[in-house]
Protein backbone atom coordinates (compact mmCIF):
# COMPACT_ATOMS: atom_id res chain seq x y z
CA UNK A 1 0.00 0.00 0.00
CA UNK A 2 2.92 2.25 0.91
CA UNK A 3 4.59 1.60 -2.68
CA UNK A 4 1.26 3.24 -4.48
CA UNK A 5 1.35 6.77 -3.12
CA UNK A 6 5.11 6.48 -4.01
CA UNK A 7 4.18 5.62 -7.58
CA UNK A 8 1.83 7.97 -7.96
CA UNK A 9 4.52 10.57 -7.06
CA UNK A 10 6.99 9.77 -9.67
CA UNK A 11 4.01 9.50 -11.74
CA UNK A 12 3.17 13.46 -11.01
CA UNK A 13 7.16 14.50 -11.15
CA UNK A 14 7.21 12.84 -14.63
CA UNK A 15 4.43 14.53 -15.80
CA UNK A 16 5.49 18.06 -14.21
CA UNK A 17 8.79 17.23 -15.85
CA UNK A 18 7.54 16.78 -19.27
CA UNK A 19 5.00 19.74 -19.18
CA UNK A 20 8.56 21.82 -18.38
CA UNK A 21 10.73 20.14 -21.43
CA UNK A 22 7.93 20.99 -23.77
CA UNK A 23 7.52 24.65 -22.78
CA UNK A 24 10.52 25.64 -24.45
CA UNK A 25 11.50 26.12 -27.68
CA UNK A 26 14.25 27.65 -30.11
CA UNK A 27 14.32 31.08 -30.83
CA UNK A 28 16.48 31.91 -34.63
CA UNK A 29 17.14 36.00 -34.64
CA UNK A 30 18.51 37.28 -37.98
CA UNK A 31 19.93 40.69 -37.14
CA UNK A 32 20.50 43.13 -40.46
CA UNK A 33 22.44 46.32 -39.57
CA UNK A 34 22.66 49.61 -41.99
CA UNK A 35 24.12 52.81 -42.47
CA UNK A 36 23.68 55.46 -45.18
CA UNK A 37 25.03 58.87 -44.96
CA UNK A 38 22.10 61.81 -45.24
CA UNK A 39 22.08 64.49 -47.18
CA UNK A 40 19.37 67.10 -47.98
CA UNK A 41 16.80 66.05 -49.78
CA UNK A 42 16.71 62.45 -49.00
CA UNK A 43 13.74 60.48 -47.85
CA UNK A 44 13.26 57.00 -46.02
CA UNK A 45 10.62 54.83 -47.26
CA UNK A 46 9.94 51.91 -45.06
CA UNK A 47 7.58 49.02 -46.06
CA UNK A 48 6.67 46.83 -43.21
CA UNK A 49 4.63 43.31 -43.28
CA UNK A 50 4.45 42.04 -40.29
CA UNK A 51 6.79 44.06 -38.67
CA UNK A 52 6.96 46.54 -35.51
CA UNK A 53 8.87 50.12 -36.90
CA UNK A 54 10.46 52.33 -34.51
CA UNK A 55 11.98 55.24 -35.79
CA UNK A 56 13.58 57.93 -33.64
CA UNK A 57 16.28 60.79 -34.21
CA UNK A 58 19.25 61.99 -33.60
CA UNK A 59 21.39 64.65 -34.46
CA UNK A 60 23.94 62.75 -36.71
CA UNK A 61 24.03 63.06 -40.13
CA UNK A 62 23.02 59.26 -40.97
CA UNK A 63 20.38 56.84 -41.28
CA UNK A 64 21.03 53.46 -39.20
CA UNK A 65 18.80 51.23 -39.67
CA UNK A 66 18.83 47.67 -37.85
CA UNK A 67 16.28 44.78 -39.05
CA UNK A 68 15.49 41.73 -36.58
CA UNK A 69 13.88 39.38 -37.86
CA UNK A 70 12.51 36.16 -35.55
CA UNK A 71 10.98 33.02 -35.67
CA UNK A 72 10.07 30.65 -32.93
CA UNK A 73 9.29 27.07 -33.16
CA UNK A 74 10.24 24.07 -30.55
CA UNK A 75 12.30 22.52 -33.25
CA UNK A 76 15.60 24.23 -34.21
CA UNK A 77 15.52 22.97 -38.11
CA UNK A 78 11.53 24.61 -38.43
CA UNK A 79 12.58 27.74 -37.10
CA UNK A 80 15.86 28.21 -39.12
CA UNK A 81 13.72 26.77 -42.74
CA UNK A 82 10.63 28.95 -41.89
CA UNK A 83 13.36 32.28 -41.23
CA UNK A 84 14.91 31.61 -44.79
CA UNK A 85 11.05 32.46 -45.98
CA UNK A 86 11.70 35.85 -44.58
CA UNK A 87 13.32 38.55 -46.97
CA UNK A 88 14.87 42.12 -46.16
CA UNK A 89 15.27 44.10 -49.48
CA UNK A 90 16.89 47.67 -49.16
CA UNK A 91 17.70 49.81 -52.37
CA UNK A 92 18.91 53.56 -52.66
CA UNK A 93 17.24 55.52 -55.93
CA UNK A 94 18.60 58.70 -55.98
CA UNK A 95 17.50 60.29 -53.01
CA UNK A 96 15.16 58.23 -51.88
CA UNK A 97 16.28 55.15 -49.52
CA UNK A 98 13.82 51.94 -49.70
CA UNK A 99 13.56 49.21 -46.67
CA UNK A 100 11.02 46.50 -46.88
CA UNK A 101 10.36 42.94 -46.22
CA UNK A 102 8.40 40.01 -47.82
CA UNK A 103 7.98 36.65 -47.79
CA UNK A 104 9.65 35.11 -50.61
CA UNK A 105 6.71 32.52 -51.03
CA UNK A 106 4.09 33.59 -49.64
CA UNK A 107 1.87 30.24 -49.84
CA UNK A 108 4.31 28.30 -47.79
CA UNK A 109 2.93 28.11 -44.11
CA UNK A 110 4.50 29.05 -41.47
CA UNK A 111 5.30 26.66 -38.23
CA UNK A 112 7.31 29.13 -36.85
CA UNK A 113 5.83 32.73 -35.11
CA UNK A 114 7.60 34.56 -37.33
CA UNK A 115 8.24 39.14 -35.96
CA UNK A 116 10.19 41.43 -37.79
CA UNK A 117 11.36 44.67 -36.05
CA UNK A 118 12.54 47.55 -37.28
CA UNK A 119 14.70 49.97 -35.11
CA UNK A 120 15.68 53.39 -37.19
CA UNK A 121 17.32 56.55 -36.46
CA UNK A 122 17.93 59.34 -38.27
CA UNK A 123 17.84 63.75 -38.45
CA UNK A 124 15.19 65.01 -36.99
CA UNK A 125 14.53 66.85 -40.57
CA UNK A 126 14.29 63.61 -42.92
CA UNK A 127 11.09 63.20 -44.54
CA UNK A 128 9.75 59.90 -43.71
CA UNK A 129 7.11 57.38 -45.42
CA UNK A 130 5.76 54.19 -43.55
CA UNK A 131 3.63 51.58 -45.00
CA UNK A 132 3.00 49.19 -42.47
CA UNK A 133 0.75 45.77 -42.82
CA UNK A 134 -0.12 44.29 -39.73
CA UNK A 135 2.90 45.32 -36.74
CA UNK A 136 2.59 48.93 -35.88
CA UNK A 137 4.74 51.78 -36.19
CA UNK A 138 5.95 54.04 -33.27
CA UNK A 139 7.44 57.80 -34.30
CA UNK A 140 9.11 60.20 -32.31
CA UNK A 141 10.88 63.58 -32.61
CA UNK A 142 10.82 64.21 -36.40
CA UNK A 143 10.58 67.75 -37.62
CA UNK A 144 9.46 67.49 -41.07
CA UNK A 145 7.73 65.58 -43.29
CA UNK A 146 5.61 62.24 -42.03
CA UNK A 147 3.57 59.95 -43.86
CA UNK A 148 1.60 56.70 -42.96
CA UNK A 149 -0.39 54.46 -44.38
CA UNK A 150 -1.30 51.31 -42.43
CA UNK A 151 -3.83 48.87 -42.54
CA UNK A 152 -4.07 46.11 -39.14
CA UNK A 153 -1.45 48.59 -37.36
CA UNK A 154 -1.30 50.59 -34.47
CA UNK A 155 0.17 54.01 -34.48
CA UNK A 156 1.98 56.03 -31.88
CA UNK A 157 3.02 59.23 -32.16
CA UNK A 158 4.92 61.16 -30.12
CA UNK A 159 6.65 64.77 -30.63
CA UNK A 160 6.72 65.29 -34.49
CA UNK A 161 6.00 68.34 -35.83
CA UNK A 162 5.48 69.29 -39.21
CA UNK A 163 3.43 67.91 -42.05
CA UNK A 164 1.82 64.56 -41.11
CA UNK A 165 -0.51 62.58 -43.36
CA UNK A 166 -1.43 59.76 -41.93
CA UNK A 167 -4.59 56.65 -43.43
CA UNK A 168 -5.52 54.00 -41.02
CA UNK A 169 -7.78 51.08 -41.20
CA UNK A 170 -8.02 48.46 -38.38
CA UNK A 171 -5.21 50.39 -37.09
CA UNK A 172 -5.57 52.46 -33.70
CA UNK A 173 -3.72 55.95 -33.77
CA UNK A 174 -2.22 57.50 -30.70
CA UNK A 175 -0.57 61.22 -30.88
CA UNK A 176 1.07 63.35 -28.72
CA UNK A 177 2.65 66.52 -28.58
CA UNK A 178 1.77 66.90 -32.57
CA UNK A 179 1.56 70.18 -34.07
CA UNK A 180 1.86 71.37 -37.45
CA UNK A 181 -0.28 70.64 -40.64
CA UNK A 182 -2.19 67.22 -40.04
CA UNK A 183 -4.32 65.19 -42.30
CA UNK A 184 -6.10 62.26 -40.52
CA UNK A 185 -7.93 59.41 -43.00
CA UNK A 186 -9.23 56.26 -40.14
CA UNK A 187 -11.51 53.69 -40.67
CA UNK A 188 -12.57 51.22 -37.91
CA UNK A 189 -9.86 52.90 -36.10
CA UNK A 190 -9.86 54.85 -33.05
CA UNK A 191 -7.54 58.03 -32.50
CA UNK A 192 -6.93 59.34 -29.37
CA UNK A 193 -4.50 62.74 -29.67
CA UNK A 194 -3.53 64.47 -26.57
CA UNK A 195 -2.05 68.02 -26.42
CA UNK A 196 -1.90 68.84 -30.12
CA UNK A 197 -1.79 72.14 -31.75
CA UNK A 198 -1.53 73.75 -35.56
CA UNK A 199 -4.16 72.59 -38.48
CA UNK A 200 -6.19 69.30 -38.36
CA UNK A 201 -8.32 68.03 -40.69
CA UNK A 202 -9.34 64.14 -38.97
CA UNK A 203 -12.16 61.89 -41.30
CA UNK A 204 -13.01 59.28 -39.07
CA UNK A 205 -15.21 56.23 -39.73
CA UNK A 206 -16.63 53.58 -36.99
CA UNK A 207 -13.86 54.49 -34.73
CA UNK A 208 -14.04 56.70 -31.38
CA UNK A 209 -12.10 59.92 -31.40
CA UNK A 210 -10.35 61.52 -27.76
CA UNK A 211 -9.20 64.42 -28.77
CA UNK A 212 -6.93 66.91 -26.32
CA UNK A 213 -5.96 70.24 -28.18
CA UNK A 214 -3.45 72.60 -26.86
CA UNK A 215 -3.69 76.61 -26.81
CA UNK A 216 -1.49 76.42 -29.91
CA UNK A 217 -4.65 74.86 -32.08
CA UNK A 218 -5.68 76.81 -34.95
CA UNK A 219 -7.81 74.83 -36.39
CA UNK A 220 -9.57 71.21 -36.19
CA UNK A 221 -11.96 70.04 -38.58
CA UNK A 222 -13.67 66.73 -37.88
CA UNK A 223 -15.78 64.72 -40.01
CA UNK A 224 -16.79 61.47 -38.31
CA UNK A 225 -19.00 58.81 -39.76
CA UNK A 226 -20.41 56.65 -37.00
CA UNK A 227 -18.08 57.37 -34.53
CA UNK A 228 -18.27 58.78 -30.94
CA UNK A 229 -16.56 62.00 -30.77
CA UNK A 230 -14.70 63.59 -27.77
CA UNK A 231 -13.13 67.32 -27.38
CA UNK A 232 -11.31 67.85 -24.53
CA UNK A 233 -11.23 71.67 -24.39
CA UNK A 234 -7.76 73.24 -23.06
CA UNK A 235 -7.67 75.20 -20.06
CA UNK A 236 -7.67 78.70 -21.00
CA UNK A 237 -9.39 77.93 -23.38
CA UNK A 238 -12.28 80.88 -23.99
CA UNK A 239 -10.68 81.88 -27.08
CA UNK A 240 -12.02 79.07 -28.76
CA UNK A 241 -14.85 78.90 -31.51
CA UNK A 242 -17.01 76.09 -32.37
CA UNK A 243 -19.48 74.87 -34.79
CA UNK A 244 -20.76 71.56 -34.91
CA UNK A 245 -22.98 69.83 -36.55
CA UNK A 246 -25.05 66.37 -36.34
CA UNK A 247 -27.02 63.80 -37.64
CA UNK A 248 -28.64 60.96 -35.88
CA UNK A 249 -26.52 61.80 -32.79
CA UNK A 250 -26.61 63.39 -29.54
CA UNK A 251 -24.58 66.18 -28.07
CA UNK A 252 -22.71 67.13 -24.40
CA UNK A 253 -21.82 70.36 -23.78
CA UNK A 254 -20.40 71.39 -20.59
CA UNK A 255 -22.76 73.11 -18.21
CA UNK A 256 -23.63 77.34 -18.88
CA UNK A 257 -22.30 77.30 -22.34
CA UNK A 258 -24.49 79.54 -24.32
CA UNK A 259 -24.92 78.04 -27.59
CA UNK A 260 -26.52 79.94 -30.84
CA UNK A 261 -28.71 77.54 -32.97
CA UNK A 262 -28.06 77.20 -37.04
CA UNK A 263 -30.36 74.33 -37.38
CA UNK A 264 -32.61 71.59 -35.50
CA UNK A 265 -35.11 68.93 -37.02
CA UNK A 266 -35.87 65.58 -35.52
CA UNK A 267 -32.23 64.36 -37.27
CA UNK A 268 -29.93 67.16 -37.80
CA UNK A 269 -28.47 69.84 -35.58
CA UNK A 270 -26.40 72.47 -36.28
CA UNK A 271 -24.89 74.92 -33.72
CA UNK A 272 -21.93 77.13 -33.08
CA UNK A 273 -20.43 78.75 -29.90
CA UNK A 274 -18.32 81.90 -29.84
CA UNK A 275 -15.20 82.47 -28.29
CA UNK A 276 -15.51 84.15 -25.00
CA UNK A 277 -12.12 86.41 -26.30
CA UNK A 278 -10.24 86.92 -29.62
CA UNK A 279 -10.77 84.31 -31.75
CA UNK A 280 -7.62 82.49 -31.30
CA UNK A 281 -8.66 78.75 -33.19
CA UNK A 282 -11.72 77.22 -34.78
CA UNK A 283 -13.18 73.62 -33.89
CA UNK A 284 -15.64 72.27 -36.54
CA UNK A 285 -16.94 68.78 -36.18
CA UNK A 286 -19.80 67.14 -38.25
CA UNK A 287 -20.54 63.97 -36.67
CA UNK A 288 -23.36 61.39 -38.26
CA UNK A 289 -24.54 58.55 -36.39
CA UNK A 290 -22.24 59.31 -33.28
CA UNK A 291 -22.53 61.20 -30.39
CA UNK A 292 -20.27 64.36 -29.69
CA UNK A 293 -18.54 65.40 -26.19
CA UNK A 294 -17.39 68.58 -25.55
CA UNK A 295 -15.29 68.30 -22.49
CA UNK A 296 -14.14 70.96 -20.10
CA UNK A 297 -10.84 69.36 -18.66
CA UNK A 298 -10.68 71.75 -15.30
CA UNK A 299 -14.10 69.68 -14.84
CA UNK A 300 -13.07 66.35 -15.75
CA UNK A 301 -9.43 66.91 -13.33
CA UNK A 302 -11.66 68.13 -10.50
CA UNK A 303 -14.24 64.58 -11.31
CA UNK A 304 -10.86 62.43 -11.30
CA UNK A 305 -9.39 63.80 -7.89
CA UNK A 306 -13.00 63.36 -6.28
CA UNK A 307 -13.36 59.84 -7.55
CA UNK A 308 -10.16 59.26 -6.34
CA UNK A 309 -11.21 60.37 -2.86
CA UNK B 1 33.35 39.88 -99.86
CA UNK B 2 35.67 37.22 -100.44
CA UNK B 3 37.70 38.60 -103.75
CA UNK B 4 37.11 36.21 -106.99
CA UNK B 5 40.35 34.78 -108.51
CA UNK B 6 42.92 36.89 -106.05
CA UNK B 7 45.74 34.40 -106.64
CA UNK B 8 45.43 34.50 -110.16
CA UNK B 9 45.55 38.94 -110.12
CA UNK B 10 48.72 37.95 -107.65
CA UNK B 11 49.92 35.46 -110.69
CA UNK B 12 49.37 37.87 -113.53
CA UNK B 13 51.02 40.64 -111.42
CA UNK B 14 54.24 39.22 -110.59
CA UNK B 15 54.42 38.25 -113.99
CA UNK B 16 54.66 42.06 -115.30
CA UNK B 17 58.10 42.87 -116.14
CA UNK B 18 60.12 45.62 -113.86
CA UNK B 19 62.01 48.32 -114.23
CA UNK B 20 64.88 49.73 -112.38
CA UNK B 21 64.88 54.16 -112.38
CA UNK B 22 67.54 55.27 -114.49
CA UNK B 23 71.22 56.34 -112.24
CA UNK B 24 70.88 60.51 -113.03
CA UNK B 25 67.28 60.55 -111.37
CA UNK B 26 68.51 59.49 -107.33
CA UNK B 27 70.97 62.03 -107.83
CA UNK B 28 68.84 64.58 -109.34
CA UNK B 29 66.65 64.20 -106.04
CA UNK B 30 69.19 64.48 -103.96
CA UNK B 31 70.56 67.35 -105.51
CA UNK B 32 67.03 69.29 -104.94
CA UNK B 33 67.02 68.10 -101.33
CA UNK B 34 70.20 70.43 -100.09
CA UNK B 35 70.50 72.98 -99.52
CA UNK B 36 66.94 73.16 -97.64
CA UNK B 37 64.40 75.67 -98.55
CA UNK B 38 65.34 78.05 -95.32
CA UNK B 39 69.22 77.68 -95.78
CA UNK B 40 67.89 79.15 -99.49
CA UNK B 41 66.38 81.88 -97.82
CA UNK B 42 68.14 85.45 -97.16
CA UNK B 43 68.80 86.19 -93.71
CA UNK B 44 68.53 89.80 -92.16
CA UNK B 45 69.43 91.30 -88.72
CA UNK B 46 67.11 93.68 -87.20
CA UNK B 47 68.84 96.97 -86.16
CA UNK B 48 70.15 97.25 -82.57
CA UNK B 49 67.65 99.57 -81.45
CA UNK B 50 64.71 96.64 -81.14
CA UNK B 51 67.04 94.55 -79.61
CA UNK B 52 67.71 97.52 -76.77
CA UNK B 53 63.58 97.85 -76.47
CA UNK B 54 63.15 94.06 -75.48
CA UNK B 55 66.08 93.85 -72.98
CA UNK B 56 64.60 97.07 -71.04
CA UNK B 57 60.82 95.61 -71.21
CA UNK B 58 61.96 92.33 -70.27
CA UNK B 59 63.99 94.07 -67.31
CA UNK B 60 60.68 95.71 -66.51
CA UNK B 61 58.07 93.30 -65.95
CA UNK B 62 58.24 91.03 -63.16
CA UNK B 63 57.64 87.73 -64.12
CA UNK B 64 55.16 85.37 -62.29
CA UNK B 65 55.15 81.59 -61.26
CA UNK B 66 52.47 81.18 -63.29
CA UNK B 67 53.63 83.50 -66.09
CA UNK B 68 56.96 81.43 -66.24
CA UNK B 69 54.72 77.85 -66.44
CA UNK B 70 52.26 79.07 -68.89
CA UNK B 71 52.57 75.93 -70.29
CA UNK B 72 53.01 73.08 -68.47
CA UNK B 73 54.62 69.94 -69.43
CA UNK B 74 52.52 67.52 -70.81
CA UNK B 75 54.12 64.47 -68.78
CA UNK B 76 53.21 67.01 -65.72
CA UNK B 77 49.48 67.19 -67.10
CA UNK B 78 48.96 63.47 -67.75
CA UNK B 79 50.50 63.11 -63.87
CA UNK B 80 47.65 65.37 -62.53
CA UNK B 81 45.46 63.84 -64.24
CA UNK B 82 45.71 59.76 -63.44
CA UNK B 83 46.22 61.70 -59.77
CA UNK B 84 42.90 63.26 -59.90
CA UNK B 85 40.96 60.03 -61.46
CA UNK B 86 42.53 58.00 -58.83
CA UNK B 87 40.88 60.19 -56.19
CA UNK B 88 37.61 60.17 -58.00
CA UNK B 89 37.66 56.68 -57.84
CA UNK B 90 38.40 56.19 -54.59
CA UNK B 91 35.86 58.71 -53.30
CA UNK B 92 33.59 57.06 -55.17
CA UNK B 93 34.77 53.23 -53.86
CA UNK B 94 34.68 54.98 -50.02
CA UNK B 95 31.19 56.43 -50.31
CA UNK B 96 30.34 52.59 -51.33
CA UNK B 97 31.52 51.36 -48.19
CA UNK B 98 29.84 53.93 -46.11
CA UNK B 99 27.26 51.76 -46.64
CA UNK B 100 27.67 48.81 -45.26
CA UNK B 101 25.59 45.84 -43.94
CA UNK B 102 26.07 43.74 -41.27
CA UNK B 103 24.44 40.30 -40.82
CA UNK B 104 24.17 38.11 -37.49
CA UNK B 105 22.47 35.21 -36.97
CA UNK B 106 21.56 34.29 -32.60
CA UNK B 107 20.16 30.94 -31.56
CA UNK B 108 18.47 31.45 -27.86
CA UNK B 109 15.53 29.58 -26.18
CA UNK B 110 12.68 30.23 -24.42
CA UNK B 111 9.79 29.42 -22.43
CA UNK B 112 6.82 29.21 -25.00
CA UNK B 113 4.03 31.01 -23.45
CA UNK B 114 0.73 29.37 -23.37
CA UNK B 115 -1.93 29.49 -25.86
CA UNK B 116 -5.24 29.55 -24.15
CA UNK B 117 -6.85 31.67 -27.24
CA UNK B 118 -8.91 29.08 -29.47
CA UNK B 119 -10.76 31.52 -31.91
CA UNK B 120 -12.54 29.16 -33.46
CA UNK B 121 -13.58 31.73 -36.24
CA UNK B 122 -15.28 29.99 -38.62
CA UNK B 123 -17.89 28.17 -35.70
CA UNK B 124 -20.88 30.41 -37.00
CA UNK B 125 -20.42 30.85 -40.43
CA UNK B 126 -23.14 28.98 -41.71
CA UNK B 127 -25.04 31.60 -39.65
CA UNK B 128 -24.27 34.21 -41.56
CA UNK B 129 -24.50 33.10 -44.73
CA UNK B 130 -27.80 32.59 -43.82
CA UNK B 131 -28.19 36.02 -42.84
CA UNK B 132 -26.53 37.00 -46.12
CA UNK B 133 -29.07 35.07 -48.29
CA UNK B 134 -32.06 36.74 -45.98
CA UNK B 135 -30.50 40.07 -46.67
CA UNK B 136 -29.94 39.61 -50.80
CA UNK B 137 -33.60 38.21 -50.94
CA UNK B 138 -34.98 41.27 -49.19
CA UNK B 139 -32.63 43.85 -51.03
CA UNK B 140 -33.86 46.80 -48.52
CA UNK B 141 -31.28 49.88 -48.38
CA UNK B 142 -30.97 49.33 -43.99
CA UNK B 143 -30.43 45.66 -44.47
CA UNK B 144 -27.62 46.53 -47.70
CA UNK B 145 -25.88 48.62 -45.02
CA UNK B 146 -25.30 46.64 -43.11
CA UNK B 147 -24.45 43.41 -44.91
CA UNK B 148 -21.66 45.62 -46.42
CA UNK B 149 -20.70 46.44 -43.14
CA UNK B 150 -20.67 42.78 -42.73
CA UNK B 151 -18.66 42.11 -45.90
CA UNK B 152 -15.57 44.56 -44.70
CA UNK B 153 -15.27 42.97 -41.42
CA UNK B 154 -15.27 39.43 -43.25
CA UNK B 155 -12.89 40.61 -45.68
CA UNK B 156 -10.29 42.00 -42.98
CA UNK B 157 -10.78 38.42 -41.06
CA UNK B 158 -9.33 36.63 -44.65
CA UNK B 159 -6.95 39.12 -44.15
CA UNK B 160 -6.15 38.10 -41.04
CA UNK B 161 -6.25 34.45 -41.61
CA UNK B 162 -4.20 34.71 -44.23
CA UNK B 163 -1.13 36.45 -42.14
CA UNK B 164 -1.72 33.51 -39.47
CA UNK B 165 -1.14 31.10 -42.13
CA UNK B 166 1.98 33.18 -43.40
CA UNK B 167 3.60 34.51 -40.44
CA UNK B 168 2.86 31.88 -37.59
CA UNK B 169 0.09 32.16 -34.36
CA UNK B 170 1.16 35.73 -33.41
CA UNK B 171 -1.05 36.38 -29.79
CA UNK B 172 -1.48 40.20 -31.04
CA UNK B 173 -2.75 39.08 -34.20
CA UNK B 174 -5.27 36.41 -32.61
CA UNK B 175 -6.14 39.06 -30.50
CA UNK B 176 -7.35 41.07 -33.69
CA UNK B 177 -8.54 38.31 -35.15
CA UNK B 178 -11.05 38.19 -31.88
CA UNK B 179 -12.16 41.40 -32.08
CA UNK B 180 -13.41 41.25 -35.53
CA UNK B 181 -15.14 38.40 -35.01
CA UNK B 182 -16.73 40.00 -32.14
CA UNK B 183 -17.62 43.06 -34.24
CA UNK B 184 -19.02 40.72 -36.82
CA UNK B 185 -20.90 39.62 -34.32
CA UNK B 186 -22.45 42.87 -33.42
CA UNK B 187 -23.33 43.40 -36.52
CA UNK B 188 -25.47 39.96 -37.19
CA UNK B 189 -27.23 40.96 -33.86
CA UNK B 190 -28.04 44.03 -35.63
CA UNK B 191 -29.08 42.22 -39.14
CA UNK B 192 -30.89 39.70 -36.86
CA UNK B 193 -33.07 42.59 -35.57
CA UNK B 194 -33.87 43.79 -38.81
CA UNK B 195 -34.86 40.77 -40.42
Amino acid sequence: MRVLPLLLLILLCTCVRAQTANALREVVTKTIEDTYPFKPGNELAVEGEKAEIFVETWDKQKISVKVVMTARHPRLEQAEEDLQNLDYISEVAGQKIFLKNKLRDKEKRSGSELTVHYYITLPEECPVYLKSHFGGATISNLRNQLRINGEYSAINIDNVHGILDIRSRFGDITGERIDGNVVINSRRSDINLFDVGGTFNITAQYGELKISPNLSLRDLHINADKSDVYIYEPLGSEGLAYDFSLNNGEVKLPNGRTVIELARTTEVRRFAIQPGNERMGTITASVSFGDLYLVDKQTEKLKAKARRF
Amino acid sequence: MKENNADKLREALDRLPRYDAPPEAWSGIAGGLSPTLAERLPTHQPPAGVWNNLSRRLEAAEPTAFAKQRRLPVRLLLGAAAVALLLTVGLGLLSGFEHQQSVTLAYSQEVAPARSIDVNADRDEQSFQNAIAEIEARNEPGLNALRHELDELTEAKNDIKAMLVSYGDDPSVIRQLAEIERDRSDIYRRIIVEL
